[in-house]
């Protein structure tokens, strides 16, 4: 049976997601790059702004210069997320199979679908009508035998454009593009491999399907066989689902923005007690802590620590989030938001605690203090489960404000 | 310099100093061997700075003189070589000719002026002991000293001697604070009578390996060991080999080897070390935690692993104390029985959280114990 897959991708699918937002930058040379910095590069470029000159990487500086009219847009990483989210839940009810590559860019298999939903290529129509009519999005559609294949035709087509590359056709339809167009090269070589195809003046994927392995492999060494196999259409890597790690995160917006550490620290430990009794109720330990903050300048920083053994106390977890936390917390620029979400989420059963050691004097007194913070955070459980999440505080969260309550779980 | 020498003596000599030569290149000599030809044979010579080991082989000699060479160069010719007789020249400018039938090396050297000076040993301070059963005291507590660990101190074996009218103990100590190992046994008829009452000093993990090594080569001849201030001696067979000793206080490891009582687990040893190795396949890779528990007619062992699966096993037991549950780094526990003699091994344990006490079943003078995990 012929593998039938779909590339979808929604180009500069930041610029589109401002571009719906705010329609008055619709006919506008519009790029994404962080607006706080002038030695800042582009990130992504509208197709108006590409007719500009202009090209992601570029310096910003150099941006204004080549086009006085773009518009520069700060990223947005929560729109982001949740369009990717709403996206994906929209393919998959149409592909058993799908493998997001970026934002707005996703593979679909939909080998054996066609009992259930008719052919792939009347299938991935119905998804961008989908997409159109639920998301305000247009995107490009690729059809073709393989993820190589499909992916390359998405890139020849314009939104809301769709091409198919029927079965025994690929080297055909490959045979005039460019080899740069090759979107599986390997990053770092890139450049030398290009370079070295320039060379033996082989342009088009159609050359390098016409030279014997033998002699590309003189040149290329053992990749050689690769790209030929490439360059002939040929690519067996399969559609993989996304694995779906289950985590719990909260977030808090602070507004007025602060910048005193301990006033942060506090809603840091309140956002933490929530999780923690989050996992605790769930009957779960996780083993990574991740913390983002958010500047008001826009700036976000995020980082993660593996925290072994897994725990659910907020007393173990809190020495970590306050190392993170300072080393997050760098810059002297007001913070705006801050997340934490706790993941490799695991069953208690499956969880070791520390090698305990011969000749440390502290251990009794140590052992005796966790157990201890653990009976009182339990006994705080029972008291929030009965009266309320407001009925009781620790001390240093008491000084904390209503409205800097948890905004967000997920 | 100018000999000759049989390929097996030469690559014997040159086995015995692999372990000791510096691998880590911190100064270029120190990767070299010295070569000391005199009348009645070669001294091969070979240091790290901290421990250092001589030897003399036959030879017969045309020419004395010396040289360094680079240790594994030489040990990769000699092992490709077949067994014959070798001849060693050595130029002017150091370069080494090694002629061995028809094949012919020249290897670069260094002058032997550049090489370190072994350090003189003090004969007046030097405290002798026997080394019977020493071979079986470093065999039981080596595995527990520690690996580049952190506390400096850990990474040496302690030697201690304790001396009374009637009786002499030889006892070493090994520990990286996770475990320890304590090995005795009486030297009493071999002590001399001008010997310390008391007498304890660190010798370097490393030292201990190389003396393990070669009390294992056997030979003829009785090994000795003696102390002074700051250094180590040990001589088997021609050999001599010097360590500097590690200067720092050891923990106060009795503190922490529980009182023996009689609650205890006595399990059969082979059982157990099977059940263990078998149990541990599933246990997580960094920790290799296993679940033990002591119940009143057996013991029953579980791994779980959250990518991988679980494993239970149960084995028969006779257990005098209470029921309890722990976790164990099965490694730790291993690495106990591989140097376990005898058939059974008992386990004594008051809490999941106390230290675990490991005895061999017929030898009293072999004290394990192993701390637990948190489970």
């Amino acid at each position: 049976m012929d593998r039938q897959i779909v590339y979808f991708q929604i180009p500069s699918f930041e610029i589109a997601l401002a571009r719906r937002q705010d329609v008055a930058l619709r006919h506008w040379p519009v790029a994404i790059a962080p607006t706080q910095s002038a030695r800042a590069c582009l990130r992504e470029v509208s197709q108006e702004a590409y007719d500009d000159g202009l090209r992601p990487g570029m310096p910003v500086e150099l941006a204004r210069r080549l086009c006085p009219a773009i518009h520069l847009l700060s990223s947005d990483p929560l729109r982001v997320h949740t369009a990717q989210h709403t996206l994906q839940r929209i393919v998959a009810e149409f592909a058993p199979i799908w493998e997001p590559v970026h934002p707005g860019h996703v593979f679909l298999d939909l080998t054996g679908t066609r009992r259930l939903f008719g052919p792939a290529i009347d299938t991935a129509v119905r998804i961008e009508r989908e997409i159109i009519r639920r998301e305000r999005l247009t995107g490009v559609l690729g059809v073709g035998t393989n993820k190589l294949v499909s992916r390359m035709a998405a890139t020849v087509v314009q939104p809301p454009e769709l091409c198919e590359v029927r079965p025994g056709l690929e080297p055909n339809f490959l045979a005039p593009l460019s080899v740069s167009l090759l979107p599986r090269l390997p990053e770092r070589s890139t450049k030398l491999t290009l370079a070295l195809l320039d060379d033996l003046n082989l342009h088009t994927l159609g050359a390098i399907a016409e030279t014997p392995v033998p002699y590309l492999e003189v040149v290329l060494g053992p990749s050689a066989a690769l790209l030929h196999e490439w360059a002939r259409g040929i690519d067996s890597s399969p559609v993989l689902p996304t694995v779906q790690h289950p985590s719990v995160e909260r977030s808090i917006v602070i507004s007025p923005d602060e910048i005193d550490d301990a006033q942060l620290l506090r809603s840091l430990y309140h956002l933490l007690e929530h999780l923690c009794r989050t996992l605790r109720g769930q009957g779960r330990v996780c083993r990574r802590l991740q913390l983002t903050v958010r500047h008001s300048d826009h700036v976000e920083i995020s980082k993660h620590q593996l925290l072994d053994p897994g725990t659910w106390w907020e007393s173990d977890v809190y020495p970590h989030l306050k190392g993170l936390f300072f080393s997050c917390f760098r810059r002297r620029v007001r913070l705006r938001t801050m997340a934490v979400r706790l993941d490799h989420l695991e069953s208690p059963a499956h969880q070791w605690g520390a090698q305990l050691s011969l000749f440390d004097d502290e251990r009794p007194i140590t052992f005796a203090q966790h157990e201890r913070a653990h009976r009182l955070t339990l006994a705080l459980d029972r008291l929030r489960t009965r009266f309320g999440e407001h009925a009781i505080q620790r001390g240093r969260t008491s000084s904390l404000k209503r409205e800097r309550s948890p905004k967000k779980e997920s | 310099m100018k000999l000759r020498i049989s390929r097996d003596e030469l690559l014997t000599g040159l086995q015995r100093v692999q372990g000791v030569v510096e691998k880590r290149n911190t100064m270029p000599i120190l990767s070299n061997i010295l070569l000391e030809a005199k009348a009645d044979g070669v001294d091969i010579l070979a240091t790290d700075l901290e421990i250092g080991m001589r030897g003399l082989y036959k030879a017969t000699v045309e020419e004395p003189g010396s040289v360094t060479l680079s240790a594994r160069k030489l040990y990769e010719i000699l092992k490709e070589l077949r067994d014959c007789e070798i001849e060693l020249t050595v130029s002017e400018n150091k370069w080494t000719t090694i002629q061995a039938g028809k094949s012919q090396f020249k290897i670069v050297g260094l002058p032997s002026s550049e090489y370190p000076q072994m350090p003189t040993i003090d004969r007046e301070s030097l405290t002798p002991l026997a080394g019977v059963g020493l071979n079986d005291l470093i065999r039981k507590t080596l595995f527990a000293v520690g690996d580049n660990d952190a506390r400096y101190i850990l990474n040496g074996l302690l030697v201690s001697l304790t001396a009374s009218d009637k009786k002499a103990t030889l006892r070493l100590v090994g520990t990286d604070g996770h475990r320890l190992a304590v090995a005795e046994q009486d030297i009493s008829a071999s002590l001399a009578k001008d010997a310390p009452k008391e007498m304890k000093a660190i010798i370097p993990k490393k030292a201990a390996q190389e003396m393990r090594r070669l009390l294992e080569e056997g030979g003829d001849g009785e090994p000795l060991i003696g102390f002074t201030k700051n250094l180590m001696i040990f001589r088997k067979s021609g050999l001599l080999l010097t360590s500097r000793l590690m200067e720092g206080n050891y923990p106060n490891y009795q503190q922490v080897v529980p009182k023996e009582t009689n609650k205890q687990v006595t399990l059969d040893k082979a059982e157990f070390e099977g059940a263990l190795r078998r149990v541990a396949v599933l246990s997580r890779d960094k920790t290799n935690a296993v679940k033990v528990t002591f119940a009143a007619d057996h013991v029953t062992l579980f791994s779980s692993n959250p990518d991988f699966g679980e494993a239970t096993e149960e084995l028969a037991a006779k257990n005098t104390g209470s029921e309890v549950t722990t976790g164990f780094n099965a490694r730790y526990l291993l690495d106990v029985l591989s140097v376990v003699d005898g058939e059974s091994v008992s386990l004594q344990m008051e809490t999941p959280l106390s230290p675990c006490l490991l005895k061999e079943g017929s030898n009293s003078g072999f004290t394990c114990v192993v701390m637990p995990i948190k489970v």
